[in-house]
């Protein structure tokens, strides 16, 4: 359909790390009508290009647009850590970065004998050689890679545990950390793919009636419940916390941050003081939450120490949840900062987890068919069809299952006002959803 | 030497140069007539153009160094030559040739960001203002950024 | 614009053709000042989702592209802050003075534009603006500059968490007004209708002592006359309770000073050594001690205050010493303003004292205030004492309270409420923005 036009720039990159070359394809209008885009396209792109052991990333339509929460791009790919397709979404400021910088769908397959990092800007993929950050911890990663490339708005970076081969490695969107849980990193360090960058200097027209539009639903979704459903203490808040953690909340300092366009933040900074063992002094420092799950099984395992360990896993690219599950019982700071630093050193076989490592009330399969990071709150099958619509649209999964007051055709309405249009894409989404 | 005649022939082609006709369009829209009260035509695009297309010591000259980059020229020239990209490529020259570098790096990143003429043109204008101001000047745009943040958290 | 080569000079330069505004001050505006508008910005707000720049783009290049909006969002990953920057429509902006065409002109609303008529985007202003601001579209070099979207800003509007503010600046100033009445009424009470009031001790039982004259007489004579020491105890009264609010409203010297400077407005700077503000204590010092030493009180012959207030009447004229010092006082206000109150005065000298264990402070709030772009506050306070240097890189200074005669002229200036009175227990670290 014609409307897609303005909402995609209909570019697809593709790179070969086995033979260290990249081009960039037109999207196929065909699949655009049928599929509409995220994760539908994604997986479409990755049975293309199976025989390589592609990773799809890609974003949805309403990316990037007036729409609330349009952060969202997917990486869709084989999990080393499950075994499934999973669709794992990468949310701050990935989506918007991605499409304006040019392409809407990178396809990157094979795997280079040395570490790569992939750079799109203005429509050009180039592949820089990544050796100098093989073992670095990720802030001075971000560091180096900052001064070297001048137009890099975001980042994705591995850290030391995927350069190691730790399964429970987590790729990291800048320094803010991500909800991969599926091994994402994992993967990426197979092919030897240290980052992916994104400059997004270009733009798409998206219409001013779509800004009026989304005014209108920001007012449907304060009008009864205000502002105060927001951060990432109301997030814990709804998958349960546990009461010895209220005073280490209570000391710290917490501001909200949101997203790419999200009226209603579900993240925080944290502005903390913790006794360093190593240093034996008192520091402050300053820690971005993003990963919820993560958060709260940490919280679970040791309490206190909950902000510089999620801090420590952010360091290393480590998973909290992975890491949770190799850290000793009650052990001092230093002995667990010691053994998230060894961890994320010593390699293991990557194993099939065939259990749903959450609690929560979606059906494990599901989740784990999301990269195991979303949050849980509602009922499965609920559950199953917000996610599946944000991840195809290209909103945040996080804001759809949080709000339910918007509804499905009050994103469509973003995409087309036309009511014949409209009844079409809702019959293309639902043929979506059943497979 | 033989390499640098052929960066300067491919930065002569590829800016178009040759398609000039000296009509003076850019030079009358060219800011550096009111920046340098030493204007002169050597430094004007149409006298870059022309010493670059009739001589090949044009790298050596000092009159690559005062134009701002603006494009004023490019977007007005009914050939369509460029004397932005042409600057730029002669300039890259000089300095990989390591003949002479005029440009100004900022104090913090140590990045090149204008030609000195530019700024100092930029620091005679505003001379008036107090030292902590004109400190702030020399940095690159975005150390500029970078400090201002730094400074307001 | 026109070329200029060397032989002939006698061509249209850019004075003829676009000649700098000329400074102009009417009556109404002593009043009524120029409106300054501006958008502040609360950090403590900020989520960072980077909606401003969404919708600033949109304006500017009809698309949504946030590397091409006026207003930037700066993330910080170490310490996880954001800060937006963008055009603070200075009082005396730089860029104006920078840019080689003259395109940028300040308007009656006090918006700063870009005439695009003359404006040859060479992008001298991005390099010449002091506070950063985005102005040179990355992509396509054209300069768009903020221009507050004519008065209605986009990005105030749709800020999801109020972080950016338009503020159109207060502009009536009515402090002025009431000072200058309390002044010359003032004067005429202390000077004509009740002589020689202030300093002398024998207008009958009700006398404003001069704490430096009671002292002085204590010193001289050795005998303490309660009833006198009592009433110095007004004026310390009024001290403790509003800093040296005496020295700005009461004193009649101040009020002379005042007058001496509207006529002397451009003042040409003492050098440093001269600089010591602890002069004034010396003085004090030395007039008690000589009035020990001498048994009479050495300095109330020659001060000045002394001889306005005795000026008036049968009984008294200035006679030569008087005339001298107060005429000589008077010709130093060439060099900086209130110069004896600031270094000289030993009644000011024991009034700094007890401002010193006062109750009230003046106050520069740092979010409100638009520091370099404004800095009208340290222009006009006539101690000097706001530090202008600090406010121009962005820190609000602390302000002495033993050196603020509380004249108010701070506050009453500031068209952004951010110079306030504030109890000396209240905080002043910047908090929420109040309008």
């Amino acid at each position: 359909m014609k409307l897609f036009n303005n909402l995609y720039n209909m570019k697809v990159g593709i790179v070969d790390l086995s033979e260290l070359s990249s081009e960039v394809i037109s999207l196929d209008e065909q699949i655009v009508e049928e599929k509409i885009g995220g994760a539908a396209i994604n997986e479409d792109l990755f049975n293309q290009y199976k025989e390589d052991v592609p990773l799809v990333i890609g974003v949805g339509p309403l990316t990037g647009s007036f729409a609330p929460a349009s952060c969202l791009a997917v990486a869709t790919f084989l999990s080393p850590r499950f075994g499934n397709l999973c669709h794992v979404p990468l949310m701050l400021r990935t989506g918007p970065e991605m499409k304006f910088s040019g392409i809407d769908f990178l396809v990157v397959k094979g795997s280079a004998s040395l570490p790569k990092i992939v750079h799109i800007d203005k429509g050009t993929i180039r592949i820089l050689s990544a050796e100098h950050l093989i073992g670095v911890d990720i802030p001075e990663g971000l560091q180096r890679l900052k001064k070297e490339i001048m137009d890099s708005r975001s980042i994705l970076l591995t850290g030391p545990a995927a350069d190691n081969g730790i399964p429970g490695a987590s790729v990291s969107i800048g320094f803010n950390g991500s909800l991969d849980k599926a091994g994402l990193a994992f993967l990426m360090a197979s092919k030897n793919l240290k980052g992916v960058i994104f400059n997004g200097t270009g733009g798409l027209p998206f219409t001013e009636d779509n800004l009026k539009h989304n005014e209108t639903l920001e007012r449907k979704l304060f009008e009864d419940e205000g502002r105060k459903n927001e951060g990432f203490l109301t997030m814990l808040d709804k998958i349960g916390i546990k009461e010895n953690l209220k005073g280490v909340i209570k000391k710290a300092k917490w501001r909200d941050m949101a997203c790419y366009h999200c009226p209603s933040p579900c993240m925080s900074s944290v502005q903390f003081t913790w006794h360093d063992p190593r240093k034996n002094s008192r520091v402050e420092d300053n820690i971005f939450l993003s990963d919820h799950l993560g958060f709260l099984a940490l919280a679970k395992k040791s309490g206190r120490d909950v902000f510089p360990l999620s801090e420590s896993c952010r360091r290393f690219g480590l998973d909290p949840v992975a890491v949770t599950e190799r850290l000793p019982e009650n052990e001092s700071l230093l002995e667990s900062l010691k053994a998230i630093e060894k961890m994320s050193i010593t390699p293991e076989e990557p194993e099939i987890k065939n259990e749903s490592h959450q609690i929560g009330e979606a059906p494990a399969e599901m989740h784990k068919l999301f990269g195991g990071g979303i949050p849980p709150i509602l009922p499965g099958e609920l559950w199953r069809k917000r996610v599946c619509l944000s991840m195809i649209l290209g909103v945040c999964p996080i804001f759809l299952v949080r709000f339910q007051q918007i509804s499905e055709s009050d994103l469509l309405k973003f995409l087309t006002k036309n009511e014949s249009d409209l009844s079409i894409l809702e019959e293309k989404i639902r043929f979506i959803l059943e497979n | 030497m033989a390499n640098g005649k052929d960066m300067i022939a491919e930065a002569k082609r590829s800016s178009g140069a040759h398609s000039c006709v000296e009509c003076g369009r850019c030079v009358a829209v060219c800011p550096m007539a009111e920046m340098y009260s030493n204007f002169s035509i050597e430094m004007s695009p149409r006298g870059v153009i022309k010493k670059a297309l009739t001589g090949n010591d044009i790298i050596t000259d000092e009159n690559i160094w005062y134009c701002t980059e603006c494009n004023a020229g490019t977007d007005v020239c009914p050939q369509g030559v460029s004397c932005r990209d042409l600057i730029r490529g002669l300039r890259e020259i000089a300095i990989e040739e390591n003949i002479v570098e005029d440009l100004k790096h900022c104090t913090r990143c140590g990045r090149q960001f204008v030609s000195i003429p530019v700024e100092n043109f930029v620091f005679e204008r505003l001379r008036e203002e107090p030292p902590n101001v004109l400190d702030v000047l020399e940095l690159c745009p975005s150390c500029k950024r970078e400090v201002y943040m730094l400074r307001n958290t | 614009m026109q070329e200029q080569t060397n032989e002939q000079n006698n061509s249209i330069t850019l004075e003829d053709l676009r000649p700098r505004p000329e400074e102009k001050k009417t009556f109404p505006d002593h009043f009524m000042p120029r409106l300054h508008p501006g958008i502040l910005f609360d950090p403590k707000k900020c989520t960072g989702c980077g909606t401003c720049e969404m919708v600033c783009s949109l304006r500017n290049v009809s698309k949504i592209a946030p590397a091409s909006a006026s207003i930037k969002v700066l993330r910080d990953e170490d310490s996880v802050k954001n800060f937006a920057i963008l055009c603070q429509h200075c009082r005396k902006p730089l860029c104006i003075e920078a840019c080689p065409t003259r395109a940028i002109e300040k308007g009656e609303d006090g918006i700063v534009r870009i005439n695009k008529l003359f404006c040859v985007a060479c992008g001298l202003c991005t390099i010449a603006c002091p506070e950063a601001a985005p102005l040179q579209d990355p992509i396509t070099g054209e300069i768009n500059k903020c221009d507050l979207c004519d008065g209605d800003p986009q990005c105030v509007k749709y800020c999801p968490s109020g972080a950016l503010i338009l503020t159109k600046g207060k502009s009536f100033r009515w402090i002025k007004g009431l000072r200058w009445f309390v002044q010359t009424i003032s004067f005429l009470l202390l000077v004509v209708v009740l002589i020689g009031t202030f300093c002398s001790l024998k207008a009958g039982a009700l006398s404003l002592s001069c704490p430096a004259g009671v002292l002085q007489n204590i010193a001289s004579s050795g005998v303490v006359v309660l009833v006198w020491v009592l009433s110095t105890f007004l004026i310390i009264g009024l001290t403790i309770l509003a800093g040296r609010f005496f020295c700005g409203w009461i004193c009649p010297f101040g009020f002379f000073l005042d007058l001496v400077d509207k006529i002397t407005p451009k003042k040409i700077g003492l050098p440093s050594f001269f600089k010591s503000r602890m002069a004034k204590y010396g003085i004090l010092i030395g007039a008690v001690g000589g009035s020990c030493a001498f048994g009479f009180q050495v300095f109330c012959p020659i001060c000045p205050i002394g001889s306005i207030c005795r000026s008036h009447g049968a009984a008294g004229t200035l006679n030569g010493a008087n005339m001298g010092i107060v005429a000589a006082l008077a010709g130093l206000e060439v060099t900086e303003r209130r110069v004896w109150c600031r270094y000289f005065c030993p009644v000011g000298a024991i009034l700094a004292l007890f401002a010193k264990i006062g109750l009230i402070k003046i106050v520069i709030g740092a979010n409100q205030c638009k520091k370099f772009s404004c800095v009208q506050c340290a222009e006009v306070c006539p101690m000097g004492i706001i530090d202008a240097n600090k406010l121009r890189e962005g820190i609000s200074p602390e302000i002495p309270m033993t050196e603020c005669i509380t004249c108010m002229r701070c506050i009453d200036r500031c068209p952004y409420g951010a110079a306030k009175i504030r109890f000396r227990w209240q905080k002043t670290i910047p908090g929420n923005i109040e309008l």
